[in-house]
């Protein structure tokens, strides 16, 4: 099987920064497979999914989407290459103060007719799938509440039913459970697991609790100070490596 | 010693400025002898015009509806285009925020003075005058609001390639709706007042009743059109602080 998703020798460094945050990272990403990215906070796992669908830009080095380098998009190509990728942000980053079902539509910005869509003119199949998701993720009652009415759980529920409804070939989930209690972000994980292997979408998830990482993932990746230091399958994951990852800086 | 001379530094300039726009003690209580004389004729209150003359004082009240409407319409793509956090492009920036200081440069009597030369005696020059006031006012708030959102939550339309009209319509808009909504009553508040006022100049609204009254002596007919207009002003800004209060806190 061939990786969909090439990244190449990426380094990003910020201004105002010394270190880099992000060195020389590689990675290959085959359909459908879970990837959990772990490491220290800071240790650059949030830079390295910001790089892969544009929010950050890298300082160097190159991602392949299907064998095409994203450098060379235009950018009407980047913005369906992005498309493709779902983000799940820690703090949820929903719309407070829209309707459940408008944050999931939010979903397909990039693949809808601006001019359609800054009018709310949503196709009937659009608003369908919408509710269809949501119902799928147990939140068929909130449909039509505001954002900002849901619990912690609800609203993670509602950024990842705003993933699927991309049809992505790959979701980025940035600590995605950082902000809930450990039954909740079981349940959630759970969820995210299945939905996301039932539509044979590769997932990569920064965790920063290793149970979590090798109960949840194919592969687990390392970070330390912006280098990858691990990567194996979940299951040759080790005590020791474990270690490799966490040790104090000398 | 640094608080010393801040506050000598700050009484030189006070007493500095007194002294050139002669500021005196005596001019005051010269002054007062004839404010005796304006009480003294303004009371007791002669309420029998104001009945004849209420259709004006509405008409002062459709003036600031009106005005604020227009003002508030053409403040939010304005205020848009001069945020740094929603328009990129800096030239833009720079060029609508020199032109937003530049309106709220005109003081409003100028500014009414000039429409009744160009649009003749009546209310719509009012209007006009007072959008240009109230535009002047929710633009600038408004941007600042703007430039004071949480970029990252637009992330989530960055992400999935959303344009920058959606951005604005699924980002910013439910994000400042509260905030422009209370400016907007906070201006409707203010060109009440303003619309009284620029009556004076002949622009038409219960102003006129007002310059004429003042100009035929009959200061207990001012007295009673300013009590009046208290009750109405007050009325507005209770309800419209209550309102204010509750698009806030939400």
């Amino acid at each position: 099987m061939k990786p969909f998703l090439k990244i190449e020798n990426i380094s990003k460094k910020y201004p105002n920064s010394k270190k880099h945050a992000l060195f020389d990272f590689d990675l290959n990403i085959f359909p459908g497979e879970i990837i959990a990215v772990v490491g220290k906070s800071g240790s650059g796992k949030s830079t390295f999914l910001r790089c892969v669908n544009g929010l950050t830009k890298t300082s160097s080095g190159n991602i392949y989407f299907k064998e095409k380098n994203t450098k060379s998009m235009s950018s009407k190509e980047y913005r369906k290459y992005r498309t493709n990728i779902g983000f799940i942000f820690q703090n949820y980053n929903l719309q407070n103060r829209i309707s459940v079902l408008d944050n999931v539509l939010t979903g397909l910005l990039g693949q809808r007719n601006p001019l359609m869509t800054t009018f709310g003119l949503w196709s009937k199949q659009d608003k369908e799938k919408g509710k269809s998701i949501l119902v799928e993720m147990g939140l068929g009652q909130h449909v039509n509440k505001r954002a900002d009415q849901l619990s912690g759980g609800e609203k993670q529920r509602v950024s990842i039913a705003r993933a699927l409804i991309q049809n992505p070939k790959i979701i980025l989930a940035d600590e995605p459970v950082a902000s809930l209690d450990p039954p909740t972000a079981k349940k959630i994980l759970d969820d995210l697991k299945a939905k996301c292997k039932k539509r044979k979408i590769a997932v990569v998830i920064n965790l920063h609790d290793v149970e979590m990482a090798l109960r949840y993932s194919d592969r687990i990746v390392g970070l330390r100070n912006g280098e990858k230091v691990w990567d194996s399958p979940s299951s040759e994951a080790t005590e020791e490596s474990f270690k490799q990852i966490y040790q104090k800086d000398e | 010693m640094n608080k010393k001379i801040t506050i000598l530094f700050f009484v030189a300039l006070f007493l500095w400025a007194c002294y050139e726009t002669e500021v005196s003690f005596k001019s005051l209580i010269n002054g007062f002898a004839d404010v005796n004389f304006f009480i003294s004729e303004m009371f007791p209150p002669d309420f029998s015009e104001v009945s004849k003359v209420f259709p004006d004082f509405i008409t002062t009240l459709k003036m600031a509806f009106v005005s604020t409407f227009y003002g508030a319409f053409l403040a939010y793509p304005i205020a848009i285009l001069a945020a740094n956090t929603v328009t990129k492009t800096k030239f833009l920036n720079v060029f609508f925020r020199v032109f937003l200081n530049l309106v709220r440069t005109i003081p409003d009597l100028l500014l009414a003075a000039l429409c009744v030369a160009l649009f003749g005696a009546n209310p719509f020059a009012g209007i006009i005058a007072l959008s240009f006031f109230s535009f002047g006012i929710i633009s600038k708030l408004l941007y600042e609001s703007l430039e004071s959102l949480d970029e990252n939550s637009l992330d989530p339309i960055r992400a999935v390639g959303g344009s920058w009209l959606s951005k604005i319509k699924y980002g910013i808009a439910p994000a400042v709706l509260p905030q422009f909504l209370s400016y907007c009553l906070y201006v409707f508040e203010i060109n009440i007042r303003a619309a009284a006022i620029i009556g004076l100049v002949g622009a038409g609204g219960i102003g006129t009743w007002l310059n004429i009254n003042f100009d035929l002596g009959q200061y207990n007919k001012i007295s009673s059109l300013l009590l009046t207009l208290f009750l109405i002003v007050a009325t507005i800004d209770f309800i419209s602080s209550k309102i204010r209060k509750r698009l806030t806190d939400s």
